[in-house]
């Protein structure tokens, strides 16, 4: 995996700076669960900025890209407990959030001894964790509209960019481990793909904090 | 093995974008249907408002006729009797006091007949009716009510003539009652399509928000009126200071004049 280099990867390395930018200025003025947001971007930024420059210099870095999937997971499971306001919702975050547990105990007694496999089954669990949350919270605005636009809110296009960033990461990140030794081209075009939509993502989060900054700070709008 | 994973990934994706203009579809039609259901129940509320209006407006109109036909008339014929009794007969105090408090009471009848069916209004229009209710409440000396308006005023259905006379009957009726004021002036305007009536007055002062409050307790009964009537007309009414931080209330009130309401113009003074 260390030897694999990505054409998109600077790009998308730097796209987090999009929506990171007013996100740093903003941090003091912003509810708890843009915060939280603000913290997960930045979480990500970092791990990618040295992912990519560990890859220049060839240093393993599975653990990070492990690392960064944990964290991923829980973060978006708290913000999403924050969004959500349905107690099946709220059951469903927790239940997976115990599972989570199992994978990490998985991780650590069959994937890290084997030192060069990448493991496919925490980023597959975490992109269908994120895909679920996202319905669940287009089905929360579906059944309780409260405003007339739901493009003009905020959390709209943040969502929209996890469930794009997710839905088309889900299988690159599944088979990454069945074909990273067997289809190397292959692996390469995937992952230069999720780096596409890793910055679209991001473009989509940076739209959603121009929406966060043209409700001129009112709380109440930014749970819409 | 790759064209499946490629076609997986390009379902998925495929699937996001699907859902999400699933959800701004569907959330669009909601809002719609409810922003519909919304409307559809104020417009019944309207109606229902406006129908009881204007059964108050005929109750009124039926006592006002009743007053004028049978107990006018009534009163009347007692006052003819009373001139048919002999003229030392009409020197006794007993009668002459029975016969000026029966004038009283045939001036109290007219008046009630009067203030319960403004017939001005009817035969002569909003104008000439608000000069003669500025007129009836001025007590020279001690109490006066001016009156202005443009020379040529448009007339409009009957309804919002009688509705805007009822609201400005009311405003006025509450400053001579309530504000302890001295001079009131009442003003009738007509801007691009709208009547303006402004009512000032030097008394104690009366705000929006006593308005919107006491419209909303549960006395106030003449308030609720106004502003019930005020949400048929969809007008505007507002209580305001004369100048800011000084005593005293400027109320306005904005009817918007729809063509289809208006009647013909007639100059000042001419019988509609």
């Amino acid at each position: 995996m260390e030897t694999i280099r990505f054409y998109l990867e600077p790009v998308a390395c730097f796209s987090f700076l999009i929506p990171l930018i007013p996100g740093w200025i903003l941090y003091r003025r912003l509810p708890s669960v843009w915060r939280l947001l603000v913290l997960t971007l930045t979480i990500e930024f970092l791990c990618t900025a040295t992912g990519y420059f560990t890859g220049l210099y060839y240093i393993s870095n599975l653990w990070l890209y492990f690392l960064l999937y944990c964290l991923q997971f829980y973060l978006y499971s708290v913000i999403f407990r924050k969004l959500l306001s349905s107690r099946f919702a709220r059951q469903l975050i927790r239940a997976l959030m115990v599972l989570f547990v199992g994978l990490i105990i998985y991780h650590f007694l069959w994937i890290l001894p084997q030192r060069t496999l990448f493991d496919s089954y925490t980023p597959a669990f975490l992109s269908l964790a994120v895909l679920l949350y996202c319905v669940l919270y287009f089905h929360q605005q579906l059944d309780s509209p409260n405003v007339t636009f739901i493009y003009k809110t905020p959390w709209f296009w943040v969502v929209t960019g996890l469930l794009m960033y997710f839905s088309g990461g889900f299988l690159i990140l599944l088979f990454t481990s069945t074909l990273m030794f067997k289809e190397l081209p292959l692996i390469r075009e995937l992952w230069n793909l999720q780096d596409l939509l890793l910055a679209i993502k991001n473009l989509l989060v940076s739209v959603g904090f121009l929406y966060v900054k043209k409700t001129a700070w009112t709380k109440s709008s930014f749970w819409a | 093995m790759d064209k499946i994973i490629i076609l997986g990934i390009g379902g998925m994706l495929l699937f996001a974008l699907a859902v999400v203009f699933f959800v701004v579809a569907h959330q669009r039609r909601v809002i719609r249907y409810q922003m519909n259901l919304q409307k559809l129940k104020e417009d019944q509320q309207k109606l229902l408002l406006s129908a009881a209006i204007a059964s108050e407006e005929k109750e009124r109109q039926r006592i006002a006729g009743d007053l004028h036909d049978e107990v006018g008339a009534s009163l009347s014929a007692i006052g003819l009797y009373l001139l048919q009794i002999t003229k030392k007969q009409r020197e006794e105090p007993a009668a002459s006091a029975a016969k000026s408090m029966l004038d009283e009471v045939i001036t109290t009848v007219r008046q009630i007949s009067h203030r319960l069916s403004p017939e001005m209004l009817m035969k002569f229009g909003l104008k000439d009716a608000l000069q003669n209710l500025a007129q009836k409440h001025n007590v020279p000396g001690s109490f006066s009510v001016s009156f202005s308006s443009a020379e040529n005023t448009p007339r409009f259905s009957p309804d919002r003539e009688l509705a805007v006379y009822r609201i400005v009957q009311e405003v006025l009726g509450n400053m001579v009652k309530h504000s302890g004021a001295s001079e009131i002036a009442l003003r009738l305007m007509y801007q691009s399509q709208r009547l303006v009536l402004s009512l000032e007055d030097n008394g104690s002062g009366f705000r929006q928000k006593d308005f919107e409050h006491l419209a909303s307790t549960a006395g106030g009964l003449g308030l609720k009126n106004i502003q019930s009537r005020v949400d048929i007309l969809q007008a505007k009414i507002n209580f305001g200071a004369r100048t800011a931080g000084q005593p005293g209330t400027l109320t306005i009130l904005e009817v918007p004049l729809q063509e289809n309401q208006m009647k013909s113009s007639y100059p000042a003074g001419s019988v509609a």
